[in-house]
């Protein structure tokens, strides 16, 4: 790429055919994965496509549509949207389970101009179908997986990263070889904010610090038949230094990390506004408009103070890193706080050395 | 739509207002350095199979 991107992740409806335990719906209220009535009409979804489009012209940045749910595959005019990016040119991707990609409906998407597309997958068939809270989750996923394949979509396989998965990071890095994923990468799991870091599923810095190192010797094992990507925001820490990065702390310039605040924004189903997916603080509505929701927002500026962040978080990797937001605010409440699953103080100088750039 | 021939020149104070200019002005670093190609973050830079 040439660019920044601007980008909007879009949660095209709330409903969802699974009861994933780690649903961001799970903690707003919405626990039946049902969409009220107050979706988001294809005139508005045209909108702010068109917003994208022109904003991302006027900044000279490249623009990219992310589309969500629930399961965006639930949502009737799917098509009829990815039609409309489709004529605009706007890469598209959709973060979809997977279970309701058929042959046909991956034939579909594939006209649509959708190239790749990211499935979740969180443990192997077991534990996946436990998370996703029904039985069919899994075997509708790797299907899903097969036909995007043949169909020339590529896939990414995503896992949450969670207590009770960790020990499955080999067997769904196999499973996704064996279906066809081209691409893999975990995520780290946002706590529930009531549970703070007693939540069963959250992992502590040296339990993440693991996970990443885990995740380099599988890397070591499985790298020729997938590319296993280190693009979660702390891969930052494993990742060694170089004069790019030196001359961005020196002179406090934004050179990539975590994007809330800066790259893009996520819109709900009903048209709310949030800075990212995880980072649950409404900052507007879409019909206020895409150059004054990122440039105005309080939340958005604050979110771009490196200044603060770096007082806030005693931390010189603030313009490349920044941690996750949205779990810092989970923990402690303040979404300027340092991310409590940093593991900085753990890696080693091998560890940076092991870095393939 | 608006005509944005006029408009693409980053830091014109006639077409920016001053919250846009200030946003542009942070922005604008992690377009000169394409090595780290995905600075979207988190969920995003996972879909985008992290080399776009």
């Amino acid at each position: 790429m040439g660019q920044g991107q601007l980008f909007i992740q879009w949660d095209s409806t709330n409903d969802c055919n699974l009861r994933c335990s780690h649903c961001y719906h799970n903690r707003e209220g919405n626990q039946k994965h049902l969409q009220d009535n107050n979706l988001m009409d294809f005139k508005k979804v045209k909108s702010m496509i068109d917003d994208l489009y022109f904003t991302s012209k006027r900044w000279e940045r490249t623009p990219r549509f992310h589309i969500s749910g629930g399961e965006p595959l639930m949502r009737k005019d799917l098509m009829e949207i990815l039609n409309y990016t489709q004529s605009y040119k706007i890469p598209t991707r959709l973060l979809t389970n997977g279970t309701l990609i058929t042959k046909s409906k991956s034939k579909e998407i594939s006209k649509r101009g959708v190239k790749k597309l990211q499935i979740s997958l969180d443990g192997n068939e077991e534990r996946h179908n436990i998370v996703r809270g029904k039985h069919f989750a899994y075997r509708k996923a790797i299907e899903g997986i097969k036909n995007c394949t043949e169909n020339n979509i590529s896939v990414t396989v995503s896992m949450t990263a969670l207590k009770s998965n960790k020990n499955d990071l080999e067997d769904v890095i196999k499973n996704s070889i064996d279906a066809g994923a081209k691409f893999f990468g975990f995520q780290s799991y946002v706590p529930d904010s009531k549970l703070g870091i007693n939540d069963p599923e959250f992992l502590d810095a040296k339990e993440t610090y693991n996970l990443f190192k885990r995740f380099r010797e599988l890397s070591q094992i499985y790298g020729g038949k997938i590319k296993l990507l280190e693009t979660e925001v702390l891969w930052n820490l494993m990742h060694c230094d170089d004069p790019l990065k030196k001359e961005s702390r020196e002179k406090g310039i934004f050179i990539g990390g975590c994007g809330a605040g800066y790259t893009g924004i996520t819109v709900l189903s009903d048209g709310t506004v949030y800075p990212c997916r995880r980072l649950p603080i409404k900052i507007g509505n879409i019909n206020e408009g895409l150059i004054s929701l990122i440039t105005e927002k309080e939340v958005m500026r604050n979110l771009r103070d490196l200044n603060q962040m770096k007082k806030n978080t005693n931390c010189e990797k603030v313009s490349y890193c920044r941690g996750c937001r949205a779990i810092a605010y989970a923990i402690t409440g303040n979404y300027m706080a340092k991310d409590p699953m940093c593991f900085k103080e753990f890696v080693k100088e091998k560890d940076l050395k092991e870095h393939k750039k | 739509m608006e005509n944005l021939e006029n408009k693409s020149s980053e830091g014109n104070e006639v077409f920016y207002s001053s919250a846009e200019r200030d946003y542009l002005s942070k922005v604008k670093g992690s377009s000169r350095l394409e090595k780290y190609s995905c600075v979207t973050g988190c969920i995003n830079c996972i879909s985008c199979g992290g080399n776009d």
